[in-house]
């Protein structure tokens, strides 16, 4: 990161300066596709990575860079890639680094779509996962086998709430030189950055908190640029020869930005998930504001917590910043300014009174997002897992009186006025 | 490219292309605690407009093994050797900061029969404040560090950057991370030290 400019300075500024030509103080939304070439030696400069510059939207975007420049500041890496989903960057970074007949070592207690990617969409490709508990460095020490190219977990796990011991689980993927892969959309740069605890590749969902608004879906890859890729026979897509380039080692040419040079020259070109300049000006604006955002996201988790955890009609509360959470000591030491905004809490009376509270709230949004500035709420018993038995969801860490609620920025009292509102009508229903 | 040169493993980049030694070649040399990843565009740039191009990483520095060079005259012979030992004729020289002390003292020993030198960011000498001189023995990761801000100002500290996606300050320092941690403290040394630069130019 900056040794002139701190974070808040960063989350403004970085990826921009005014341009020359017209002064514009925001960045420029280049809605283009493309971008006209001087001459036939500067597009075959291009091409060929020799020069810096744009020449498909697809590949990069001045607007998108920006943005990316921006996130590349603010985790402290050497190089970031920007792309139309969370998704996609996780299946960017998955398959720039994996080839049929490799292994993955993965958290078991993810977000439902990055289980399922590894769980049964890579399978179909060679590409196999051994899932494992996230907060149990050992465990994943073991499953690491000779073919394993990365170890991949979620800082924060969604919806459990489990924390990974990062510096711990870093330095295992160290001595074993596999790269650590985060997930680190919970709680982005501003509670944590996940390099300077040893993890080598971010990735994120903007979707969320980065944006903050719930208007624009992205994701990001960020490169730490601390991982050696030169074994030759563990990595060959990325430190031997690559058809992308006539034959490029993108190791020895790009070194730190091996492996952002190898997405944009591989997934960019021929995956495709690029993200709209006007989706990457909205989520920058977001950004703008993350420190303040963050600061009071966590201010109201915390007041929430409180209030939930004395609440007479809750019958759990699940946050680790709760020293009931079973992972408080390790949030308290790598997520020392909170452990981010989402708390799961279950309701006294079960399936239908979860039901009832997500029906009888009115400020609070019941909807299947995560991060926005607004507060959210789900009740997976009745919704996303509304076709399973009580012991099928807790069979997957989950329990039918679950609420999953996502704090947003509103004046605290109206938020807990809101649920009071909830509990009184199960209150009615338990009667 | 990787050789076996004076015992050790060295690693010279050749901008994509294999090196034909026919061709005029550009040889770059890097800075202080660089490597050959300082000259990542303009080696494949010049590789792929019909040059030759060796950007060697000197003994300890990115892929090269082998002990750090204690002096510039020491980095001038070592490259000497290995122009030799590669059986390079045409040669331009592209010295960027501690390089240009390098190609000064290089083109002495080849008595001016270089084609072209270049300066980039270069000078007859190169003197190190005591601070970051002490700095580079005792924590010559901070010391990249600081290097690597005052090195790049405003485009830096802003992550401002004509290559899409990539930061100065993040690459600049896992650049310079990949050398033997000894690596900058003598290249510092080496340029303190190092007070022949008019000579050597009067003379050739
Ligand atoms: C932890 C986590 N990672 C990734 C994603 C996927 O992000 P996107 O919806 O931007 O593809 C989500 C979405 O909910 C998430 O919660």
């Amino acid at each position: 990161m900056s040794e002139n400019y701190k974070f808040d300075t960063l989350s403004l500024h970085a990826g921009h300066i005014p341009d020359k030509e017209t002064g514009s103080r925001a960045v420029p939304i280049y809605q283009t596709t493309s971008y006209v070439f001087n001459s036939t030696e500067e597009a075959a400069s291009l091409y060929n990575m020799e020069v810096g510059g744009h020449l498909y939207t697809r590949i990069s975007n001045p607007t998108v860079a920006a943005l990316e420049q921006r996130l590349a500041a603010l985790e402290g890496g050497a190089s970031a890639l920007a792309c139309s989903s969370g998704m996609a960057a996780m299946h960017l970074v998955v398959s720039a680094i994996c080839s049929s007949g490799d292994h993955i070592v993965a958290s078991s207690k993810m977000y439902g779509a990055n289980i399922n990617l590894l769980q049964h969409t890579m399978p179909r490709f060679g590409i196999n996962t051994d899932f494992v508990n996230p907060n149990d460095p050992e465990e994943i020490k073991s499953a690491i086998k000779p073919n394993t190219k990365l170890v991949f977990g979620e800082v924060i796990g969604n919806p459990g709430l489990d924390i990974m011991d990062v510096p711990e689980i870093a330095k295992i993927c160290n001595t074993k030189n596999i790269p650590l892969v985060l997930d680190a959309t919970f709680n982005t740069p501003y509670l944590m950055q996940p390099f300077k605890h040893g993890a080598n590749i971010i990735v994120h969902s903007l979707t969320k908190w980065l944006g903050g608004h719930g208007i624009a879906i992205g994701g990001a890859i960020v490169n730490g640029g601390n991982f050696d890729w030169g074994d030759k026979d563990k990595f060959p897509t990325i430190s031997g020869p690559h058809f992308a380039l006539g034959g490029i080692s993108f190791w020895e040419e790009f070194g730190p930005s091996a492996l952002i040079a190898k997405i944009r020259a591989e997934g960019m070109y021929n995956f495709g998930p690029s993200l709209s300049p006007t989706n990457a000006f909205y989520l920058m604006q977001g950004i703008e504001t993350l420190p303040l955002r963050m600061k009071r996201h966590i201010e109201n988790t915390h007041s929430i917590l409180d209030f939930l955890v004395n609440h007479e009609m809750v019958e759990w509360v699940k946050h680790p910043d709760l020293e009931t959470h079973p992972d408080h000591e390790v949030a308290k030491r790598i997520l020392p300014k909170g452990s981010g905004s989402i708390v799961a809490f279950g309701i006294k009376g079960g399936r239908e009174a979860g039901k009832t509270f997500i029906e009888s709230v009115q400020l609070a949004s019941h909807l299947a997002n995560v991060g926005d500035a607004k507060t959210l709420l789900i009740h997976p018993g009745s919704t996303t897992h509304s076709h399973l038995s009580s012991e099928a969801m807790k069979e997957g860490g989950l329990t039918d009186d679950m609420i999953r609620l996502s704090v947003g920025l509103e004046d605290i009292n109206d938020i807990t006025k809101d649920f009071e509102k909830g509990f009184k009508a199960v209150k009615k229903l338990n009667k | 490219m990787i050789i076996n040169f004076k015992g050790a493993k060295t690693y010279i980049g050749t901008g994509g292309k294999s090196l034909d030694i026919n061709k005029m070649t550009l040889c770059f040399l890097h800075g202080s605690g660089q490597n050959h990843l300082s000259f990542v565009q303009q080696a494949r740039f010049f590789a792929y407009k019909g040059y030759s191009v060796i950007v060697p990483d000197m003994p300890a520095h990115g892929f090269s093994d082998g002990n750090p060079c204690k002096s510039i005259k020491e980095n001038a012979e070592w490259i000497n050797d290995l122009l030799v030992k590669l059986n390079l004729k045409d040669v331009v020289v592209i010295g960027h900061s501690q390089g240009c002390l390098v190609a000064l003292e290089l083109n002495r020993i080849l008595k001016n029969s270089l084609e072209a030198l270049i300066f980039v960011a270069g000078s007859n000498e190169i003197p190190v404040n005591q601070f970051l001189l002490d700095l580079s023995k005792e924590n010559p990761q901070k010391a990249s560090q600081m290097m690597v801000t005052w090195g790049h100002g405003i485009d830096g500290d802003m992550s401002i950057n004509k290559w899409p996606g990539h930061s100065h300050y993040g690459e600049g320092n896992n650049i310079m991370c990949m050398n033997k941690p000894t690596a900058l403290k003598y290249d510092l040394h080496s340029c303190n030290d190092y007070s022949d630069g008019i000579d050597a130019a009067k003379k050739y």
